[in-house]
């Protein structure tokens, strides 16, 4: 048996592996893309379904970058230029077992802030920047995924951050 | 300006963990660097929503059981109608160990399978055609539609084999083809139709490919195409509104075409060809028996629908000056005199 056939998606075990690993990283894409948390399940939901049904299209190397380049495709044609707004539904208080009120508090707002400058960057470097920081993926993976160069990914980091302190200080 | 180059990784190289000693004693140096710092570390207090893989995958096959049977997503390269069908509710694998807990299939290796649904014969032909993994195979009767890897559309005619590799598709564009199909290459993508008769290099463009018996026909209905003979020792290129026809290895071009083809809409179309041509097309269309008792051979001009077989068998005898008559799914021909 050739390698092609024993590695397609159309296999159970190799479709389920690929949606065990990777749907909540399609998931918290489009969540970075700026969908709330429903429509982000939705849409990676679909992606899987498309998924299922080019299977014998889709070589098993390529189904990552498929699943996003389609969880993206429909995303944008769901959203249209609508302004993004990214709120992080569920934040967290940094080192809660200090009590100090007012430190609570400049905690709080540097949280606001941090959230306000996230959804003041571009798509291309919010998308790349939050991967990494909250899915913890390595620049390698986030470039496979989006079909990118490794050197772009780094770029858009890099900017991310730059850009970040640049409306947090107010420059 | 050397300092912005380098910095267009330093932060990224920071972030990953990758910097030299070096270079981040000189990071730490930046005035900035306490704000990169905060930043980094406040992200710390971020989550994304919840997220259930277990809950997402049980909706999933939700959607999947109740998905229509779409006519391409039986698919090629399985060997067992089971691979076809959406996946089975599962049961009580943790998110933590998707795999471990599922069966492996039993694949029945190298052995060529048939896959005979209500709308297609789908044949994987390993050992038959071991060049390409994916083989697809219409029946008498039956026209169907494919999507290239890179997404050109192909519209495949009655009794026709077409195959090609998806896995090699970037460094083999190639497609075989024996019978009769109408392709529409997505802009800007190239790749070569080889028949028996010889090669068809296609850039970005629609047309359609005869290649049955000792014959070639390709017509050209937008961009251009390239024909070359088996030997390699004739090669045509034609464009919008020509065609060319190889037959026993002869070229000859026509600039217009004869007529634009029909039969993806339903209509078969001949001008001036063999009577045998247009009887083996109706077996082809209708997945019939034709007996033609009668010998004279007469270019024939004309047409018969795809779905009608009492019409077409009418639009093709009279024409002839022929009667025929059915009995179950063989018709003859005769003169009657």
């Amino acid at each position: 048996m050739e390698q092609p056939i024993q590695n397609s998606v159309c296999q159970d075990a190799v479709y389920k592996e690929l949606f065990f690993a990777h749907a909540r990283q399609v998931r918290n894409f489009l969540y970075y893309k700026g969908a709330d948390s429903a429509e982000a399940e939705d849409v990676m939901q679909e992606a899987y379904l498309r998924l299922w049904r080019d299977c014998e299209k889709v070589p098993a190397e390529k189904a990552k970058a498929f699943l996003f380049r389609v969880a993206n495709n429909l995303f944008l044609d769901a959203k249209k230029h609508e302004q993004v707004v990214l709120k992080f539904q569920n934040r967290q208080v940094l080192r809660t077992e200090n009590e100090d009120p007012q430190f609570q508090l400049e905690t709080k707002e540097l949280q606001e802030q941090l959230e306000n400058a996230i959804s003041k960057l571009s798509e291309k470097q919010r998308t790349v920047f939050l991967m990494n920081r909250m899915d913890k993926m390595t620049y390698a993976e986030i470039a496979e995924r989006l079909e990118l160069s490794v050197k772009a990914v780094e770029k858009r980091m890099s900017l991310a951050l730059v850009q970040m302190r640049k409306v947090l200080k107010g420059v | 300006m050397e300092n912005t180059n380098h910095d267009e990784t330093l932060l990224s190289r920071w972030l990953a963990d990758k910097l030299t000693e070096e270079e981040l004693g000189q990071l730490q140096q930046r005035e900035d660097y306490a704000d990169l710092q905060t930043i980094v570390e406040g992200l710390k207090g971020f989550e994304t929503p919840p997220f259930s893989e277990q809950d997402a995958w049980e909706k999933l096959q939700a959607h999947l059981q109740t998905e229509p049977k779409k006519e391409d997503s039986q698919s090629q390269s399985s060997t067992s109608s089971q691979e076809t069908t959406p996946l089975p509710p599962h049961q009580s694998e943790t998110p933590e160990t998707p795999i471990r807990t599922i069966g492996r299939r039993n694949w029945i290796y190298g052995i060529a399978a048939a896959l005979a649904l209500a709308f297609a014969a789908l044949i994987w032909l390993q050992d038959a055609e071991p060049k390409y993994s994916t083989m697809l195979a219409t029946k008498a009767g039956e026209q169907r539609e494919l999507t290239l890897p890179d997404r050109s559309d192909v519209q495949i005619n009655a009794a026709t084999t077409i195959g090609y590799t998806a896995t090699d598709w970037p460094d083999h564009r190639e497609v075989y083809l024996d019978g009769e199909a109408f392709f529409q290459a997505k802009k800007g993508k190239t790749f070569t139709v080889f028949t028996q008769q010889g090669t068809v290099k296609v850039v970005g463009t629609k047309f359609n490919v005869f290649a049955r018996g000792n014959e070639l026909e390709v017509k050209c209905t937008g961009g251009q195409v390239q024909v070359i003979n088996p030997e390699g020792t004739e090669k045509v290129l034609i464009k919008y509104n020509e065609q060319v026809s190889v037959v026993n290895g002869r070229m000859q071009r026509r600039r217009g075409l004869e007529f634009s083809p029909k039969w993806y809409k339903g209509e078969s179309i001949f001008k001036s060809v063999p009577r045998t041509r247009v009887l083996n097309e109706l077996e082809r269309q209708y997945g019939v028996t034709v007996i033609n008792e009668d010998s004279v051979d007469n270019p024939h001009t004309g047409k018969f629908p795809n779905d009608d077989l009492e019409k077409a068998l009418r639009m093709v005898a009279v024409p002839m000056g022929l009667k025929f008559e059915m009995s179950g799914d063989t018709i003859r021909f005769y003169r009657e005199e």
